[in-house]
């Protein structure tokens, strides 16, 4: 009886011996399994990285434009129109317009081309001497104008037109020489001035000019040097 | 250790690269630039004065949109727009890698550069006088101009109208001399209160000896002294005269 009873628990640790025998392979071997699967997982993963596929999955191949650094846009060249009163030495006051091309040459610096027409009145001898005495001819007294000036900025600075509206701004000084044709003849002229700039965008801007042009005249007096005023307001736009 | 296989195979790759690329390129292709500098400043104007408002830090990336003189204006990447000096973005680099190569205004520059413009005033045998000039760079020593001018006289006024071919060598000098040699044609108009014979139109012939200097920036001063030789009814007369111009070049 005894025997049979070790027997029987003999049997039984083997048996559970072989059971957990089998039972720890068969995790070893799940294992193992998957380990093997995921490596295989991973190969194939690396495969798909080492090898060019015929997809590209990261990043399209697309070239970036090479943009030149010459074709940065700087608006230097300027066009601009410009209206206001000019007072013809001797003669009256009158309305002048004109057109200017401006060139921004440094961040002060720049060179401006000035045509501006105007039309002269009667001199006050004329106006008291009645409808009968005329000094100059109808024609002689178209006042037109060109000069080439230069210009620099002196004061840079900015405006505060309301609580959020501000603008760059510029007080400048310009002078340079030109032409004036009044009394049908050429005058050799200098213009002295200076003006006041607001740059409301980069390529528009809104000044507001003094000008002296000094020339020497005959008309009323042999060789006086005339000094006609103007006081104008015009816009530019750079391109 | 498959685990971490796993996950390095699956993860994106990403770089700042990539970010040219992705990114909004502009509907007219812009300049973006990287920082390589500590930083570079944005300032509210492009002039002196004007002060900083935004700091774009070393590594972040800047659009250009323009240029005026010397001052740039840039977008950052968090969409602020300012204005940064020349000699700040000259230190960026391009998408490649390399440094940037800006236009830049040096007196090297000027005698590389092909168009010009200026004016001068001086006078003609006593009269005043102003010109407008354009010229054009053909070769490193050799400049063709066009002319025109006024000069003023007690009797009479002139037009005129020129071209003329500079001789100027290319030395290192900040004063450099010149010969220009060129020919054109003079249209005289009476003054209306003295009565003289019409004058009419003569052709001339002229040559130039003068010196350039230059001053900074694009901009170079120049003294002339010019011989004309007019040709009239009565032979060829001569004119002297003498001028000082200003010169922007572009």
């Amino acid at each position: 009886m005894e025997n049979r009873i070790k027997h029987i628990l003999l049997v039984h640790k083997h048996s559970s011996r072989i059971a957990a025998m089998i039972g720890k392979s068969a995790v070893l071997l799940s294992l193992l399994l998957s380990g093997a699967v995921m490596h295989v997982k991973c190969v194939v993963a690396d495969d798909a990285v080492d090898k060019p596929a015929a997809v590209q999955v990261i990043t399209p191949e697309v070239e970036p434009r090479e943009v030149s650094e010459a074709d940065i846009d700087d608006e230097i060249f300027g066009l601009g129109l410009y209206a206001g009163v000019v007072s013809i030495d001797n003669f009256g006051t009158e309305p002048v317009y004109g057109v200017r091309a401006l060139f921004h040459a440094t961040e002060d610096l720049f060179l401006q081309f000035d045509y501006g027409v105007s039309r002269a009145g009667n001199t006050t001898f004329e106006e008291l001497s009645g409808d009968n005495v005329s000094l100059l001819s109808s024609s002689d007294r178209d006042y037109t104008y060109y000069n080439v000036l230069l210009g620099y900025n002196i004061f840079p600075g900015e405006v505060f037109m309301t609580s959020k509206l501000t603008f760059n701004s510029d007080f400048y000084l310009v002078g340079g020489v030109g032409n004036t044709r009044f009394g049908g003849e050429d005058n050799f002229t200098t213009t002295l001035g200076t003006g006041y700039r607001i740059v409301l965008r980069d390529w528009l801007t809104w000044n507001i000019d003094f000008r002296d042009h000094i020339f020497s005249s005959d008309i009323i007096k042999s060789n006086q040097t005339t000094h006609n005023i103007e006081l104008s307001t015009g816009v530019a736009f750079f391109y | 250790m498959c685990t971490l296989l796993l996950l390095s195979c699956y993860s994106p790759q990403a770089s700042s690269y990539d970010l040219f690329r992705s990114g909004n390129q502009g509907a007219s292709g812009s300049l973006y630039l990287e920082v390589a500098e500590p930083y570079i400043e944005m300032h509210t104007g492009p002039g002196r004065g004007y002060p900083v408002f935004n700091v774009v830090e070393q590594g972040e990336t800047i659009e250009i949109l323009k240029r005026k003189a010397d001052w740039y204006k840039v977008r950052s990447t968090d969409n602020k727009t300012g204005w940064s000096r020349a000699t700040e973005i000259a230190h960026t680099l391009k998408p490649s890698g390399e440094p940037v190569d800006l236009p830049e205004i040096k007196r090297g520059d000027y005698l590389k550069s092909r168009w010009r413009v200026g004016f001068s005033g001086g006078q003609f045998e006593g009269a005043n006088a102003f010109s407008v000039t354009g010229g054009y760079r053909i070769l490193g020593w050799i400049g063709a101009e066009l002319e025109w001018g006024q000069i003023f006289d007690n009797s009479v006024t002139s037009d005129y109208y020129g071209a003329n071919i500079l001789l100027e060598p290319d030395m290192n000098f900040p004063v450099t001399p010149y010969v220009t040699g060129g020919a054109g044609q003079f249209q005289f108009n009476n003054r209306q209160k003295v009565v003289v014979e019409d004058a009419g139109n003569s052709d001339y012939y002229s040559i130039g000896l003068g010196a350039s200097y230059y001053i900074g920036r694009n901009f170079v001063m120049r003294g002339e002294y010019r011989w004309y030789s007019v040709s009239t009814d009565d032979g060829d007369a001569g004119l002297n005269s003498w001028r000082i111009g200003l010169n922007t070049f572009f």
